[in-house]
């Protein structure tokens, strides 16, 4: 098992997992997946984007103008979907472990 | 100031580089998220720009040791190369190169002088000893002075660069990780291998 993924990149490998999706449109995306607990800022996520490049999982697809704004689209590599599989198994595998010692302890303090 | 202005000041934070090849898509996504008639940008979106600047200049940079080798005139591994590009061929290049030299002049010449010190046994009077470092450090500037620009050269061909750029068919661009979907005009090209 790997060092485990911070939130910030978890959800943007998410968001782009069936999608390719520029800057504000990833921004978006995490907002929703997180039910609106995580507004990424520009730095965070131009800073995430580039470790993310930097290490294949995602990369830099076309870019179109939108309004005078540049808009560049990334996309999941192959290794990004291998990388987003394994952390969603492990953070499952971590909230069932913790699902059964809740119930055990609300066993336990119903006794 | 409009908020374009206000997002490109603080685009400063960024590294040239990036100010360059992603600066606009930067700016773009920031007022993106500006919603309609906000005059100002709002504080925290200001510090969270600004400090992913800041990070993204860490992240340029190679460490200390490699940092000292290079300013001595080591090779970088490829990794840093869009670092070491924007350190040798941005304003102020000659700057940097003069004064991390100084740096360097002065180092060598303090071990230097305490060394023949502890040589030579000479342990009272300082008189000489500050105008040998003196002398080093000046000998030293104008050396650096006068051969940065061939220095920078050596240094952009040891480490595999043409230059000064050329007119020739482009060579692959530098694998540069984060950022080129193409090589700007005018850039410098990797030599072939």
């Amino acid at each position: 098992m790997g060092k485990p993924m911070r939130d910030a990149t978890f959800l943007i490998l998410a968001a782009l997992a069936d999608q390719e999706l520029h800057g504000y449109g990833i921004i978006g995306e995490v907002k929703a997946l997180s039910g609106g607990r995580l507004v990424l800022g520009p730095g965070t996520l131009y800073g995430t984007l580039d470790r993310l490049t930097e290490q294949s999982l995602i990369r830099p697809t076309r870019t179109e103008v939108v309004d005078g704004r540049l808009r560049r689209y990334y996309g999941i590599t192959s290794e990004g979907i291998s990388a987003v599989n394994s952390e969603a198994d492990d953070r499952a595998a971590t909230l069932r472990a913790a699902t059964v010692r809740l119930k055990l302890g609300l066993r336990g303090a119903l006794a | 100031m409009s908020n374009e202005r206000q997002v490109r000041t603080l685009m400063r934070a960024w590294p040239r580089p990036d100010r360059i090849e992603r600066g606009d898509e930067i700016v773009g996504t920031t007022l993106d998220l500006l919603r309609e008639g906000i005059t100002h940008l709002p504080v925290h979106l200001a510090v969270n720009l600004v400090l992913g600047g800041l990070q993204a200049r860490w992240r340029m940079r190679p460490p200390l040791w490699r940092w000292a080798w290079y300013r001595m005139g080591g090779r970088l591994p490829t990794r840093w190369h869009r670092w070491m590009l924007n350190d040798l061929t941005s304003p102020g290049w000659r700057r940097r190169m003069v004064m991390s030299r100084a740096i360097a002049v002065g180092f060598g010449a303090i071990i230097g002088v305490s060394a023949t010190q502890i040589v030579l046994h000479q342990t009272d009077g300082f008189t000489p000893t500050i105008f040998l470092v003196s002398g080093m450090l000046i000998g030293g500037l104008l050396g650096a002075i006068t051969r940065s620009r061939k220095d920078r050269d050596r240094q952009l061909v040891r480490n595999g660069y043409h230059w000064p750029p050329s007119n020739d068919p482009p060579w692959p661009p530098p694998p540069a990780p984060t950022t080129s979907d193409q090589q700007r005009p005018g850039a410098i090209g990797r030599r072939p291998t």
